[in-house]
């Protein structure tokens, strides 16, 4: 195995290693830790982009570990894998900067940190991972990785949160593994292969596969938070804000609708999927999931419980342009894998600045809070006129790309359920951002013991974040921007 | 440098010299200096507005989904015009009108930010952009509609905001629809596009729609009479001069005029709009506030718009002839309707003696315009749209006597706008020059929309030919008749039994039925919900069930959800179900 295939390998160790090294530090070890995390982040940026020059430039990276037999573990780099690497490695270093400021005189940061590092290593696992065994490994691996994340706190509320939280993704986990298992008994190991790895003979086999289908995505669907699968989210809240922030928009949810896109594409392949009919079903599942989260999260008075059922609503804006046959809803949808990433993590960034600096943790709460912290509201408040889809935010190109790919696909219908979804952003978005901007303060908030409004390594991620999620909408025409990588996908790889 | 340089940096400039100085205004230091720039936020669209065209496009393909700026055309240079004039005249305005108010830094911020919206979607090229620049106008103005934070600039804020995002979605729909699997146009392709596609019926309804909500169209117009009047005096000028204008520029671009004839649609708009000029008219006369009236004169005049698109959309050959008019008669009533909102603000900062008279000439003036005077702009105006009118044929609907007529109506509103606005004789004194400064350049500015070079001579000469004039002036004569008549006879009345209870329409009229019938079915939820009483009538007992189906809907959604978080059932009995499935398939 020479330098540039084991460079996947590299990638996934990056964090892994690190993460094993924090545990074996102890509480004092500060410097060290927030040292290591640092490096190890930026190391990894690096050589993600070296993976994405590469991999632009044509090129493929490929290792391969004799595994099981007739099946290796397979960690690949494609275009599409490099799609969410490249947004894993750029958030975990967003969050472990994030992290590093609000975990600030905890407990137990080095079991934190080092489960922290290791949810990402799996989340790289889960991206790289070049067919189906290897993908159902790392997804495990990340249900294990997040659970101490969630528990964090330990208090009753977050044990309780942490049982669901099991109880939902052991259940994903044993449905995908039966689904894993019944592809492998049918047809052997599947490397994940553009236009679908289904082999023709098998093609017969009709129910079979619809039942294999149904059981990935119900598999699946659980991480993505599909109605009805989405219950453990909500619940999982009461995890500190850097990990709702890497729960909501990069590790868990991203990692079930990337593999809901990996089945429909490279196991069944678009157009066998749509033969088959199970398209039609999903992406009226998607849709339903999408008008259903933002009904919910319209009903919601918690912040953090209003931003965990919108997320719910966006994820499905992936589903939804994988669901439906062509180019240009596919495009909507990948693009969107890093979109929502974005933006979300920049509300959830905010979230926890305002949970931090001033107790506030009810939507009630907000008013007059803009004039308190301004940067954190002028962040909130671009993220959340682009997930309304308002240009030039990057939600508005996800929207743009959906539309127009449902037309292309004859699914007039799904632009009923963008607008709907879009006037319902708005509904339990824009209220918030007037309480903060255009009200006086309900209580006088604490003055800020420091020139910043909050602290900075609070304060720097949330408007890197920020200023990310407009720049994307805004460069979207750029061969390097999210979207012009989509349309490198859906050309090289994702051609229905 | 060249000049195709200099073009181009001031076709930037354009959007990017407002949009920069709100930026600035967000940063404590640089608020000062960006606050003195402020006023003149406009001034590289004015002079890329008066500067010789044709020059081309600017653009970036990687810019959002690719950005195209240019200001080619009539059509685009004409809007450009005073859509700049009327931003830099607010601007001056509000540095003199505001230089006491506490809130001013985020006046000028929204200010700014609305700037660039307006003068960037006219000088946009490709329909992505003009989708950006036109929903940051939208979502900006917001800034200024409720700036005063009274209840009622919240309520106009709140009604605006969730009727302006209905439009939005129509329109985006619209724009998805147009541009198909070509991802995005140029703003010239639009028509085309339009008229070549198989939906083009349901297009040119929802490009009307999504625009008329902007625009005032009729039963659309129920935010307008409520957010115009409410905003700063400088606000209201641009709000009501320029940006309901925008809604006519989205027609104007993105309808298939003169390539295929919508006869159904163009009639629909003639109607309607000719319903608004006068309905708009009847409402307004209810008003007393003086910038409400103007609302409702905007709204009617507006209709004249409407219908005169209807004209081009029913008539092929009609629509380069009415395509011109619809840009005179906006340019026209930009100006005035802007110098006649700042008037408000002017006359009130007057008493009397010789400022006085000057103010109340030129506010009579500009009313004149508005109602279509001879040799006034405002009269070849209506010249123009008569004739292109006059290139189509109209069945029994009798066109150009209904428009005349509207011209009473017109007449008749701007009387009564004086009436509630002329200085009274109080104490002496003379309007600030930061106020009266702006508001006479707008005035001269209308007088002198003659000479735009866009208007033919020929057309000029009609201006002054006996029948155009006696045309022109039978509908102010009989306009100022009836008014003096009425106002007579009311006096008349009073001095006989006391005042009469005057009938006044609240503002936004429609919307004040909606919101009666809303509450009404929620008191009826509360009432069904609270006592067994049988309810009497069929209405109440359908408002009721609604209500009722409602709460259960969400209820029952919200139980879902709780049984969801306790999981045990769902999960098992999915699980359960797949795994009978796969054991019958495998066996």
């Amino acid at each position: 195995m020479n330098l540039h295939d084991s460079l996947p390998l590299v990638v996934v160790l990056t964090s892994l290693v690190p993460g094993v090294v924090i545990f074996l530090l102890t509480e004092e070890h500060r410097r060290t830790r927030t040292a290591l995390n640092l490096v190890a982040a930026v190391a990894k940026l690096v050589l993600t982009g070296y993976l994405v020059w590469g991999v632009g430039r044509g090129r493929s990276y490929e290792t391969r570990i004799p595994f099981l037999p007739g099946a290796d573990l397979l960690l690949r780099a494609d275009s599409f894998s490099l799609l969410f690497v490249t947004l894993s490695a750029v958030l975990w270093l967003v969050t472990t900067v994030y992290a590093v400021g609000y975990m600030e005189g905890a407990s137990n940061r080095s079991r934190f940190f080092g489960f922290f590092s290791l949810s990402v290593a799996s989340t790289m696992g889960v991206a790289l991972a070049g067919n189906l065994l290897t993908f159902f490994l790392f997804y495990e691996m990340l249900t294990l990785s997040t659970y101490p994340l969630v528990v964090h706190r330990g208090t009753t509320e977050s044990i309780r949160a942490g049982d669901v939280y099991l109880r939902y993704t052991f259940l994903g986990g044993a449905l995908l593994l039966a689904g894993v298992a019944s592809l492998y008994a049918l047809v052997g190991s599947l490397e994940f292969t553009e236009g679908g790895a289904l082999p023709v003979e098998v093609a017969e086999e009709r129910l079979l596969l619809v039942t294999v289908f149904v059981l990935l995505i119900g598999g699946l669907g659980v991480k993505a938070a599909v109605v009805p699968l989405h219950g453990w989210l909500p619940v999982a809240m009461v995890a500190p804000a850097p990990v709702s922030a890497l729960l909501h928009a990069v590790a868990v949810v991203k990692a079930g609708a990337f593999g809901i896109t990996r089945v429909v594409y490279d196991v069944y392949g678009l157009r066998f999927a749509h033969e088959l009919g199970v398209t039609g079903p999903l992406a009226i599942l998607a849709a339903t999931t999408i008008l259903y989260g933002s009904v919910m999260a319209l009903r919601q008075r918690d912040l953090k419980a209003r931003l965990a059922y919108s997320t719910i609503s966006q994820v499905s804006y992936i589903i939804l342009g994988v669901a439906v046959v062509g180019t240009l809803s596919t495009i909507g949808g990948i693009v969107h894998l890093v979109h929502q990433g974005l933006m979300k993590i920049t509300l959830f960034f905010c979230a926890g600045n305002l949970a931090e600096e001033l107790k506030i943790h009810k939507v009630s709460g907000l008013r007059g809070v803009g004039r308190r912290m301004p940067w954190t509201m002028g962040a909130f408040t671009l993220a959340a006129l682009g997930m309304i889809g308002v240009p030039p935010m990057a939600g508005f190109v996800t929207k743009w790309y959906l539309g127009i790919g449902a037309l292309e696909a004859g699914e007039p219908w799904v632009l009923v359920v963008l607008v709907a979804s879009s006037l319902l952003n708005a509904a339990y978005f824009l209220p918030i951002v007037y309480d903060a901007w255009f009200r006086e303060p309900g209580v006088a908030f604490p003055v800020a013991g420091r020139r910043a409004e909050v602290s900075l390594s609070l304060l720097l991620p949330t408007l890197t974040a920020a200023a990310l999620s407009l720049a994307v909408g805004l460069f979207a025409g750029h061969p390097l921007s999210p979207l012009g990588w989509a349309k490198l996908i859906a050309d090289r790889e994702f051609r229905p | 440098v060249s000049f195709a340089a200099l073009v181009a940096v001031a076709t930037i400039a354009a959007f990017a010299f407002p949009l920069f100085l709100s930026a600035c205004m967000a940063v404590r230091a640089l608020r000062p200096t960006a606050a003195r720039l402020a006023p003149w936020a406009a001034t590289p669209a004015l002079v890329l507005a008066v500067s010789p065209h044709g020059l081309g496009t600017v653009g970036w393909s990687w810019a959002l989904l690719g950005v195209r700026l240019g200001s080619a055309g009539p059509v685009t240079s004409g809007f450009l015009f005073v859509t700049a004039c009327l931003w830099l005249a607010s601007g001056v305005f509000a540095r003199t009108y505001l230089a006491e108010d506490p809130a001013r830094a985020r006046f000028w911020g929204f200010f700014l930010l609305t700037a660039s919206g307006n003068l960037g979607l006219v000088v946009a090229r490709d329909v992505a952009s003009f989708y950006f620049f036109y929903v940051l106008m939208t979502f900006a103005a917001y800034g200024l509609v409720v700036h005063a934070g009274s209840p009622e600039a919240r309520r106009a804020g709140r009604v605006y905001v969730v009727m302006a995002l209905a439009g939005e979605m129509l329109l985006l729909t619209a724009l998805l629809l147009t541009v198909r699997a070509g991802i995005n146009a140029g703003i010239e392709d639009v028509p085309r596009l339009v008229a070549a596609s198989s939906r083009r019926e349901i297009i040119a309804v929802l490009v009307l729609l999504g625009f008329g909500v902007k625009a005032g169209a009729p039963l659309l117009h129920m935010w307008l009479p409520l957010a115009h009047p409410v905003a700063p005096t400088p606000a209201s000028a641009v709000l009501s001069g320029a940006m309901i204008k925008a809604g006519l520029l989205g027609w104007l671009q993105f309808l298939p005029l003169g390539i295929v004839a919508l006869p159904i649609h163009g009639l629909a708009c003639v109607v309607a709009g000719l319903v608004s000029a006068f309905l708009a008219v009847a409402l307004g006369l209810t008003q007393r506030d003086p910038k409400t009236i103007l609302a409702y004169s905007s709204v009617s005049q507006m209709g004249f718009m409407l219908a005169t698109v209807g004209i081009a959309l029913t008539v092929r050959e009609a629509a380069p002839a009415a395509v011109l008019a619809t840009l005179f008669y906006a340019m026209n009533h930009a100006l005035a309707k802007g110098a006649l909102f700042l008037g408000t603000a002017v006359a009130r900062a007057t008493a009397s003696g010789w400022p006085a008279r000057l103010v109340t000439l030129g506010l009579a003036w500009l009313g004149l315009s508005i109602a279509g005077a001879p040799l006034s702009s405002g009269a070849l105006a209506k010249i123009s749209v008569k004739a292109a009118a006059a290139r189509g044929a109209w069945g029994a609907l009798p066109l150009p006597l209904l428009l005349s007529l509207a011209a009473v109506a017109s007449t008749l509103i701007m009387v009564h706008f004086l009436r509630q606005t002329v200085p009274r004789p109080a104490e002496r004194r003379a309007p600030a020059g930061g106020l009266w400064i702006p508001w006479a350049s707008l005035l001269v500015l209308d007088v002198v929309l003659l000479v735009w070079p866009g208007v033919a001579r020929a057309e000029l000469a009609l201006l002054v030919r006996p029948d155009k004039v006696w045309a022109a002036a039978w509908p102010v004569v009989a306009g100022v008749v009836v008014a003096i008549g009425v106002a007579r006879l009311r006096r008349a009345r009073d001095e006989d039994g006391g005042r009469a209870a005057r009938r006044e329409v609240p503002a936004g009229d429609v919307l004040h039925v909606v919101e009666l019938a809303l509450s009404r079915v929620r008191s009826a939820a509360r009432t069904a919900e609270s006592s067994a009483a049988p309810l009497a009538s069929l209405p109440d007992r359908l408002r009721a069930s609604s209500a009722l189906l409602g709460d259960r809907l969400l209820g029952w959604a919200e139980r879902t959800e709780g049984a969801l978080g306790a999981f045990a059932t769902i999960g098992l009995l999915f699980l359960v179900l797949v795994f009978v499935v796969l054991a019958g398939q495998t066996r």
